[in-house]
């Protein structure tokens, strides 16, 4: 028995040594990298303390950027959520077994195409003489090609359609382990459709949405490809100027400390989505 | 209190027809046990009440209201769930308030009748507790609860004691049947379990597969006077005797027994058939079987047979014997060991004589 423990111990500890390793190798050691980055300035052959960096992008500048970045993350896992609900709600309690799995395999069918590509997709659909537009003159609803690219209105759009999913797969599976058999009794006790819905369902339910807005804020805070191929480049997003500052204007420490802070400021926004979702479930829970 | 009548129901799902021109009716206050096994369309009927399914056809009244196409929610009929169906993000005082929140009754009226009546469930313990701090028999008492806080003129329970251990059901049981007869509520109780039927039930349903019910009535009556084959095979254990018909006299008939060396005198009118048929069914319940090592006359004992012990289970209280009758019968015989020294030193290949009075051998339908 306790040659088992020891065996199984043993391939316990090798089962999970390669995994901390290489989060430590590649994960840990990049962010403390970037962290010491971000405190020195760099010349020949000194390094100088320094809190210059961190007093630049603090600026007026900077904190409008990841205020742009922070409010467009919130209005997509917003508008998401909206459009996810219904949809994971249908899916999950209004179909066969057999639509179901369709369903899912249908929403899991963009994963299969490179994101980039789908992004310029949607170049092909907005620009001026893409598909939008071609219809539209010929139907003769407009007389002038639409500026439909490059505008705020198209990255919120684009970002919508590509995280979607990731608002719909998590907000299904919460839903998935609900049993029905709880509407039913709140039916039975009385209650009516859109009592037993605010009551039972959602607080039940929005656990599936917290984890899809988590999700979706911070993968689209730091978003890239969208910003710059729909949105003109002329509004700098978080994404961009990091790429501006480690690719473009080359200056590390600056782009480190940036990335500090937005890092930090994510963080926050994290906590504070968390704390609204446990209100809201809370105060579902104890009304009246 | 309203009495509750299935009249003419059929329901189907798809292309299986689980219930055709069901007709049931249970009286105000009475606790009603519908037994039958599993996929005779008892939980239908069950959901059918609640108001979960609609009918296909046929009427539900509750009194003198039709109740047929009343949702779910305006049905003065509650439900305890098999497996409870408590909300798991609502403690115990929430969940038992649930439905005078909806109601809108005044905070303190909740208060009120909510820790009365888990007082009455002895639950006034647990009052703040969340559900899965709870055990399996104290999460059913908050399911009972909340389904009788309202004052429902009929509380559905569909299998309610499936989930706990041996022990607690029977707890539970004694418990249910107070709880009916100071609520004086109409209780419906499904269940596979016969045991719990004839517990709890003062009228019960014997149901067949296709929602066929073989017979209604009190359990006494279900246990010593079945209808059926069905029902006598279903509830408890019995032996199947065959007769045949011998002779037809004008206010009697006299069957034979098959194996066992009996004649039996039918009055005509016990038989409900005109043309009578020549074989008989009969039920001989394991229990009403005595047995003795030596041919003895027992007093009012007149049917007698000897046995050899096929096997037999030691219960500690009884003794279960399958017994070999000639060549071709297997009687079971339920023999109490009321002392030390009765007959529970047979052993298998003894030969044995069972006794019974024909007064127990009961006349079956086929």
């Amino acid at each position: 028995m306790k040659k088992f423990k020891q065996r199984l111990s043993c391939s316990f500890f090798f089962s999970i040594v390669p995994g901390i390793l290489w989060q430590l190798l590649f994960l840990c050691l990049p962010l403390v990298f970037i962290i010491g980055l971000s405190f020195f300035e760099i010349s020949d052959k000194l390094a100088l303390f320094t809190m210059d960096y961190y007093r630049v992008v603090t600026n007026k500048f900077h904190l409008l950027v990841i205020l742009r970045s922070l409010s467009v993350s919130f209005f997509v896992a917003t508008v998401c959520s909206l459009i996810a609900y219904p949809v994971a709600y249908f899916i999950a309690f209004k179909v066969s077994k057999r639509w179901q799995s369709i369903g899912l395999f249908l929403l899991a069918l963009p994963f299969w195409i490179n994101f980039l590509l789908q992004v310029y997709a949607w170049c092909f659909i907005l620009e001026r003489n893409g598909l939008v537009n071609s219809f539209l003159l010929k139907i003769g609803l407009i007389s002038e090609p639409l500026y439909l690219m490059n505008n705020m209105v198209s990255v919120i759009l684009v970002m919508i359609q590509g995280y979607l999913p990731f608002m719909i797969l998590p907000i299904y599976s919460g839903m998935s382990r609900f049993s029905k058999r709880l509407i039913e009794a709140s039916y039975d006790l009385g209650a009516s459709a859109i009592y037993t819905f605010w009551h039972i369902t959602l607080p039940l339910t929005i656990s599936g949405i917290r984890t899809g807005f988590i999700l979706i804020l911070v993968m689209t805070f730091g978003e890239f490809t969208i910003p710059t191929l729909l949105g003109g480049g002329k509004k700098l997003f978080v994404g961009t100027l990091i790429s501006e500052y480690f690719f473009t204007s080359r200056s590390m420490s600056q782009g480190s400390a940036f990335v500090c802070v937005s890092a930090m400021v994510l963080c926050g926004a994290i906590l504070v989505v968390n704390k609204i979702f446990g209100l809201i479930s809370g105060a579902t829970d104890h009304e009246n | 209190m309203r009495d509750i009548r299935l009249v003419n129901v059929c329901k189907s799902f798809g292309p299986e027809k689980v219930l055709t021109n069901y007709n049931l009716s249970v009286s105000a206050g009475s606790f009603f046990a519908l037994l039958g096994p599993s996929g005779c369309g008892k939980t239908t009927i069950l959901r059918l009440l609640a108001g979960f399914e609609q009918v296909d056809a046929g009427n539900i009244f509750l009194g003198e209201q039709e109740i047929t196409d009343l949702p779910a929610n305006e049905r003065s009929i509650n439900t305890v769930f098999q497996n409870y169906a408590l909300f798991p993000h609502l403690n115990v005082f929430e969940n038992v308030a649930y439905s005078l929140r909806i109601k809108k009754v005044a905070k303190e009226l909740v208060e009120q009748k909510v820790l009365k009546i888990l007082q009455t469930v002895h639950l006034d313990k647990q009052v703040y507790k969340t559900i899965d701090q709870l055990s399996g028999g104290q999460q059913q008492r908050v399911a009972l609860a909340r389904a009788v806080i309202n004052e429902p003129d009929v509380l559905l329970l569909d299998e309610p004691l499936a989930a706990l251990d041996l022990k607690l059901r029977e707890r539970v049981l004694v418990e249910l049947i107070e709880l009916q007869s100071k609520l004086k509520t109409t209780f419906i109780y499904i269940t596979h379990d016969q045991d719990e039927a004839l517990a709890v039930a003062d009228q019960m349903a014997i149901m067949n597969h296709g929602g066929k019910i073989e017979q209604i009535g009190a359990p006494s009556d279900i246990y010593d006077k079945p209808k059926t084959v069905f029902v006598a095979k279903f509830v408890g254990n019995t032996n199947i005797i065959k007769g045949v018909l011998q002779q037809v006299a004008e206010t009697e008939l006299q069957v034979n027994l098959e194996h066992i060396d009996q004649v039996l005198t039918l009055k005509r009118d016990q038989v409900v058939r005109d043309d009578f048929e020549r074989k008989f069914v009969f039920s001989l319940r394991p229990e009403k079987i005595i047995l003795t090592k030596n041919p003895e006359q027992l007093i009012g004992y007149d049917g007698m047979v000897t046995g050899q012990v096929v096997s037999l289970i030691y219960h500690g209280k009884s003794t279960l014997y399958r017994m070999r009758i000639g060549d071709n019968l297997i009687m079971t015989v339920f023999d109490q060991n009321r002392s030390q020294n009765g007959l529970n030193e047979a052993e298998v290949g003894d030969q044995v004589y069972l006794h019974w009075r024909s007064i127990d051998i009961v006349l079956l339908e086929d």
